[in-house]
């Protein structure tokens, strides 16, 4: 968390506080042994930090989106918080403008969130967006598991038994976590 | 110093330059105020020249150049007070100290920030005592473009800024450059073999190849025509190559086609004739730069 | 007309030469000192290594501040400044003149006084130095022209070689001209009418030669 902040105030000269977006929102490439020892801080340190991974072949627009509906979703960004100016996301993340004015477009158009010209972007204040993010996700996740099952040919029975056993699997690991 | 209504930082129109052994043919080039340009070629395709043609150091046989609304070559000097220039080629005094460099240049720039220039020595890791015949070659790139930043000029123009270096070094030219762009007003045109620096920094790509521009546009619009298809094709059934299609490379039953104008009609077309779309991939800038090079000169061939 | 950006040039031309300068006009003052000497010998050599001395100059001075500019690749860093490549050339003919100027000069003025005062030779031979001694700078003034239009290293060493080897023949030609030489052995300088046209002729081929270079930088179209 320290390490992370320092490159936050680093990144920005003395008159832009960053502290003030929140969390963090610097990042590095997983290139380097240094830049991967400080990814990993941040991600287990600071929950929902903004990062684009090199070896995600994904565009990095979508990338961006994903990791900002996360953030909401996980509850760090709530309804109506104002975020980062297009801009000021671009330099945090070290990518061009145009990238980031597609995801904020992109994320405009899903209802996510909301640019009104002058004041900024925010957070849309729809209630339950996060839950709603999460339930999308979920969504996705499932018909994504029932695509490669019909690939595979497996009849929707199993596919439920297999889901079954993947939930019980997840609530023996947290009540593991729970005794440690 | 310019003219702050002009729209578009840089503007070649038509500009052509011959030499003995190659022609740089009939280049239009624009790049809107506030933002950045990457220029992508293979080697000798004419980067170098295109950019000393819009410094005003080589005066071109036709076609227009306007940088930050001035005429090039003519109104060179008045350009060059808002530009910053540093090119691989170049160097700086071997036997003087990058502090002496730094000196001299704010001897003739008004703009020269004091703070930000002791800044950048911190993070590029540089001193000013030291001659420059003592540096590295990462540091004496980093000292050139030290001096082009500090200045805080409108326009940027960097002729390979990140060629040679190591990837710390090109973490950090790649944050300051990035820094230029918290600023509406600057813009900057960079020359890269990196493809991956371009893509993802660039607001505008644009690709030359043997002398002639293939390809300028919006970096987002650009990326999304390009698309890999990879198909399963039952033998004994033709693939034919849709308009869109620039290559299509087959073994067996798998195939790949490769397109630059992609429409989502393609993929249904294929599967039309019987063929099954497994997936289909973006593409990286730099699988985008080899398609696109190995395409256009297969059409001047033919 | 950008005079401060082309001031800067010079000055920049002058730090970066400064040892070349102090160094030559070292060797000078001692060339001369070694004129005012006893023997036959030294006297024999302080008057060559002064003549020597600017003639190596006249080469090496266009070669550090002209030719190295492009050998070194520092062009470009100095183009991209605001100046126009007339304005260049301008601030490297002032910085290369000045540079030359201050030991030749120097020189000079000092083998005058030496005469007038410790009478290291007859006034009479006044004429005569001055004829030669400006062959060396017009000799400077073709080597910078070619190292400033010819742009390479090969042409900057042809024009010197030449013009190094050519001195002394010029000296024997002008030697030749009986009105140069009856009276230099005199008490008094004698300003013949030879003399003073092979003078206005030098200074004349002079100012030919920089108008030339001047127009031939601003014609060129490709400067990098």
């Amino acid at each position: 968390m320290l390490t992370c902040l320092w490159r936050g105030w680093e990144l920005y000269p003395p008159e832009q506080n960053s502290v003030q977006y929140g969390s963090l929102i610097s990042f590095d490439h997983l290139r380097l042994d240094k830049g991967l020892i400080l990814c990993i801080l941040s991600m287990h340190s600071m929950p929902g930090t903004v990062t684009l991974s090199q070896s995600d072949k994904r565009p990095m627009y979508l990338q961006i989106m994903e990791q900002i509906k996360q953030r909401i979703a996980v509850g760090d960004w709530v309804e109506g918080q104002p975020i980062p100016s297009i801009r000021q996301l671009a330099v945090d993340l070290q990518v061009s403008v145009i990238t980031v004015k597609r995801a904020y477009y992109e994320l405009e158009r899903e209802g996510v969130i909301i640019t009104q010209h002058g004041k900024g972007s925010r957070v849309s204040s729809t209630p339950g967006l996060g839950a709603r993010l999460r339930e999308k996700e979920l969504q996705e996740h499932l018909e994504e598991a029932a695509r490669i099952a019909a690939q595979l040919g497996m009849p929707s029975k199993q596919l439920q038994h297999r889901l079954r056993e993947a939930g019980d699997r997840i609530e023996e690991k947290e009540k593991e976590k729970e005794l440690i | 110093m310019t003219d702050t209504a002009t729209e578009f930082a840089i503007e070649l129109r038509g500009v052509t330059k011959k030499y003995r052994y190659f022609t740089l043919d009939k280049i239009d080039l624009k790049l809107p105020r506030g933002q950045i340009m990457g220029l992508i070629g293979a080697n000798g395709a004419g980067k170098s020249t295109t950019i000393r043609i819009l410094m005003g150091l080589v005066h071109q046989d036709s076609g227009q150049a306007r940088v930050l609304g001035h005429s090039m070559p003519a109104e060179q000097v008045a350009a060059k007070w808002d530009i910053g220039f540093a090119s691989e080629d170049m160097r700086l005094y071997d036997s003087m100290t990058l502090g002496w460099h730094m000196k001299f240049i704010r001897s003739i720039y008004p703009n020269w920030d004091r703070a930000y220039a002791q800044l950048l020595l911190k993070r590029f890791g540089l001193r000013a005592e030291q001659k420059i015949k003592g540096l590295s070659h990462g540091q004496r790139v980093k000292s050139a473009l030290l001096l082009v930043l500090a200045r805080k000029p409108e326009l940027l123009v960097l002729d390979e800024p990140t060629t040679g270096l190591d990837p710390v070094a090109r973490h950090e030219i790649l944050r300051e450059l990035t820094h230029v762009m918290a600023d509406e007003g600057r813009s900057i045109l960079f020359s890269s073999h990196n493809t991956q620096d371009v893509e993802q920094i660039s607001d505008q790509i644009t690709f030359i190849d043997r002398g002639r521009i293939i390809d300028s546009m919006d970096k987002e619009l650009y990326l999304d025509r390009w698309r890999r298809l990879r198909l399963e094709v039952p033998l004994g059934i033709e693939l034919p190559a849709f308009p869109g299609i620039i290559g299509l490379e087959r073994e067996g039953r798998l195939a790949v086609a490769t397109s630059n104008a992609f429409v989502p009609d393609l993929a249904s077309a294929y599967e039309s004739t019987g063929a099954r779309v497994q997936r289909i991939e973006s593409m990286t800038l730099e699988e985008i730069f080899i398609a696109n090079v190995e395409h256009s000169r297969e059409e001047v061939e033919v | 007309m950008n005079g401060p950006v082309i001031g800067h040039l010079v000055l920049k031309d002058w730090r970066i030469n400064r040892l070349l300068i102090s160094v030559a006009l070292g060797v000078g003052i001692v060339a001369l000192v070694l004129t005012q000497s006893g023997g036959e010998t030294p006297r024999l050599l302080g008057t060559v290594w002064f003549f020597v001395v600017m003639c190596v100059l006249s080469s090496m001075l266009p070669a550090s501040v002209i030719v190295n500019e492009r050998k070194k690749q520092t062009l470009a860093f100095i183009m991209s400044l605001p100046v126009s490549s007339l304005q260049y050339s301008i601030a490297k003919v002032v910085s290369n003149w000045a540079m030359f100027l201050v030991p030749w000069v120097t020189l000079l003025i000092s083998a005058l006084i030496l005469i007038e005062t410790r009478h290291i030779a007859p006034r009479g031979v006044i004429p005569m130095l001055l004829i030669l001694a400006m062959l060396p700078l017009i000799g400077f003034c073709l080597i910078s022209a070619t190292a400033l239009v010819g742009e390479s290293e090969g042409w900057l060493i042809a024009v010197s070689i030449l013009c190094n080897s050519s001195y002394w023949f010029v000296w024997y030609l002008l030697a030749r001209i009986p009105s140069l030489t009856t009276h230099w052995t005199g008490p008094v300088a004698i300003w013949s009418p030879a003399a003073r046209t092979v003078l206005s002729g030098e200074v004349g081929l002079i100012v030919l030669i920089l108008a030339l270079t001047l127009f031939l930088q601003s014609r060129k179209r490709d400067f990098i």
